[in-house]
């Protein structure tokens, strides 16, 4: 460990993190065409977010929903003082990180039940295959759910990014480094 | 290092892992194939048929509509593009799916019963 740094992200938060990008990245373009490995990367993601959702409560300080998660007002405070460039630094999550967490773990929870869903009712397969062939419509809407939760999942990806990006520049850190090493320089100008 | 978070990440890897090789094993692809094959077994044929030959045989049995059939029926409802078109074999019967760009740009997709005609399902896309 270089001089002044701590340790910031668990082996968990940093596994759990990558495995993530993995997962859903593979699933995306998988899709109906290989639709073993699709179901089965959904699978991997639905345990990993519950895991996820359970470490948030037991887990090393900055990994707590606690430490993240904060009144919207803050959150809106935070995103504009990031437009403007003099966003405070924080050790652990942000709060517009924290919020863009919470989000991603919803819409995962949304796209993989759903995905279980129509797997069941379309091949009549998997945890829900009773639900085989049960509804048209609600196969329909819930295909319509899981489809628009994915997208919708890139489009945190691109914000999660980007905001990666904006404050990596700001405090002159590498957010990426951090998440792979899990370590963060300790002082600012905080 | 915490005890418990090395638990935690040996779990989400060997669980990712495990999960992702049986996707990877899994059938659903090659199960078509089987189908197909056993299909084709009925038929007395060659169980090392190829897909697209079993189809051939399946229609000249007149079970099922020809491909093209299908296809003029899909773009005299919707001209366009037609993008990707597969058979499939759901509950035993055979469905034709068209997906295709009509005109306005708007990307359909159309489930047909193979030996009918009938359209089953009509989807329309972003």
């Amino acid at each position: 460990m270089e001089q002044g740094e701590v340790r910031v992200w668990d082996p968990f938060v940093r596994i759990f993190h990558w495995l993530l990008v993995l997962l859903f990245t593979l699933a995306y373009f998988t899709g109906e065409d290989w639709l073993s490995l699709h179901v089965y990367a959904g699978y991997a993601v639905f345990g990993l977010i519950l895991m996820r959702v359970l470490w948030g409560i037991v887990g090393t300080p900055h990994a707590r929903f606690t430490d993240f998660v904060y009144r919207p007002s803050r959150v809106i405070a935070f995103v504009k003082d990031t437009l403007a460039l003099r966003a405070r630094r924080y050790l652990g999550h942000n709060p517009a990180g924290g919020a863009m967490i919470l989000l991603m773990l919803v819409s995962l929870l949304l796209v993989s039940v759903s995905g279980v869903a129509v797997y069941g009712i379309e091949k009549a397969a998997g945890p829900l295959a009773m639900l085989g062939g049960s509804s048209e419509f609600l196969e329909d809407a819930l295909e319509e759910v899981h489809e628009f939760f994915a997208n919708f999942m890139v489009l945190l990806v691109v914000v999660h990014i980007a905001g990666v990006i904006a404050e990596s520049l700001i405090h002159r850190e590498n957010l990426v480094k951090a998440m792979l090493t899990g370590r963060k320089r300790a002082r600012d100008e905080e | 290092m915490n005890i418990k978070a090395t638990i935690f990440s040996a779990i989400a890897v060997l669980g990712t892992l495990g999960l992702l090789w049986v996707g990877y094993q899994g059938m659903d692809s090659r199960e078509r194939e089987h189908e197909e094959e056993e299909e084709t077994e009925q038929l007395g044929e060659r169980p090392e048929m190829r897909e697209h030959d079993a189809v051939r045989t399946i229609k000249q049995r007149g079970d099922i509509l020809s491909l093209d059939r299908i296809l003029q029926d899909a773009r005299g409802q919707h001209p366009g593009r037609v993008l990707e078109s597969e058979l499939e074999q759901k509950d035993g019967r055979y469905v034709y799916e068209v997906e295709l760009v009509d005109d306005q740009g708007r990307v359909r997709e159309m489930k047909f019963d193979a030996r009918t005609g009938e359209v089953l399902k009509e989807k329309q896309g972003d």
